[in-house]
């Protein structure tokens, strides 16, 4: 197992696990402040508590949205012209640009790949 | 010099994913926020636009592999990101998900919130996947860590006596 | 190239990273719950974020119209790239199949 290939791996292991160890321990032991019960979550788990626990395959094919309350919402924010909104045009266009090329891509590497 | 085009792309996908994981696991909540010093708006600016590099990445990839499949290169790429058995397939169906969970949380004003959680949830726990597949990965490919013996850069340096010193001083 | 010294370095560095990002995840699970002041930093960060980031820009993406029809566009374009896929993909198949 500890083969001499893997040395650095192992030592790079061992010096991250006693790390993690001594701070996980460090933390516990300081006393601790009120904690709050939603936010001890991660977003996804959040979500899941929130939104996704009773979750239809049918909700995944309407997607039918409040468009207008957004819009209103968001009417002040739309004057907003500067690098940040010609990055986030850029990104998301490329994004959704590429996205179909890059799943039709896939879908035809799946055919050609599959035995 | 020749640098392979496959050397390339699986570097620049290495940094890449390094930045989205230090700025997406800064964003998952409010115990992870520590990594970047609760800075959300610079995560939030790394990680979108080293997605739309990521995005363009395995675009370029997926079509060096469509132009390979009509070629009939059958050779395999040591190095490539994707190919069909392997870590390589398992980083291509992991990278395909989340793009396209990271495509819809993009829009997720758009949607409806059972959706965009969803999109969420399955992004986040992929991603720990990911994380542990590259420390797996790092284990098997770990003699790339050895550091290389010079014996023949500096023949008059000999420090240490190593195995190739003594046979080049033989 | 991989003997690089500098290269090395590189990814030694890179490594290294993903070590700490690894550990980093571990010890944020393990933690003990976030406390009242970094709940309020998450917060006001995401505040702060949707004020002056890029995440403001995504979320009022309906009022601008072109970002809108390109997103519509991709999903009326999805359709026939994948029939493509697949009938390329079929081809493709076919093809290497016949001529060995």
């Amino acid at each position: 197992m500890f083969d001499k290939k893997k040395l650095n791996f192992w030592r790079l292991t061992m010096i991250f696990i006693s790390i993690t160890v001594i701070v996980l321990f460090m933390l516990w032991s300081t006393p601790q402040a009120k904690t709050n019960g939603m936010m001890d979550s991660s977003m996804g788990n959040m979500m899941k508590s929130m939104h996704v626990s009773n979750i239809k395959i049918y909700d995944l094919l309407s997607s039918k949205g409040n468009q207008q309350q957004m819009d209103e919402m968001h009417k002040h924010h739309a004057n907003q012209e500067s690098i940040i909104y010609k990055l986030g045009f850029f990104t998301t266009a490329l994004i959704f640009l590429l996205l179909p090329l890059i799943i039709a891509g896939s879908i035809l590497l799946a055919i050609v790949w599959i035995k | 010099m020749k640098v392979r085009f496959d050397f390339v792309i699986h570097w620049l996908y290495a940094i890449i994913w390094a930045l989205l994981g230090i700025s997406g696991f800064a964003m998952v909540g409010a115990k992870y926020g520590w990594l970047l010093n609760f800075n959300y708006g610079t995560a939030d600016y790394v990680h979108r636009l080293s997605a739309a590099a990521f995005v363009l990445i395995t675009f370029i990839s997926i079509c060096y592999e469509v132009y390979r499949a009509i070629k009939r290169d059958d050779k395999h790429l040591a190095w490539f990101i994707f190919g069909r058995s392997g870590y390589q397939l398992f980083t291509f169906i992991v990278s395909l998900i989340l793009i396209i969970t990271g495509a819809l949380i993009w829009i997720c004003t758009e949607l409806e919130m059972t959706v965009a959680g969803f999109a969420l949830l399955v992004h986040e726990y992929i991603s720990y996947i990911a994380l542990a597949s590259i420390i797996w990965h790092i284990y098997m490919k770990c003699h790339a860590l050895i550091w290389p013996k010079k014996a023949e850069a500096k023949p008059n340096k000999t420090q240490g006596g190593g195995k190739d010193a003594t046979k080049t001083m033989v | 190239m991989l003997q690089k010294p500098w290269f090395k370095f590189f990814i030694w560095f890179l490594t290294t990273f993903f070590f700490f990002l690894s550990a980093g995840v571990i010890i944020s699970m393990l933690k003990p719950g976030p406390s009242e002041s970094e709940v309020m930093q998450f917060m006001m960060g995401m505040m702060s974020a949707m004020d002056n980031s890029m995440m403001g820009v995504a979320m009022n993406l309906e009022s601008g119209g072109l970002l809108s029809r390109i997103i519509q566009l991709s999903s009326v374009i999805i359709i026939p790239l994948v029939a493509a896929g697949i009938a390329g993909g079929i081809l493709i198949r076919l093809r290497n199949k016949g001529w060995e």
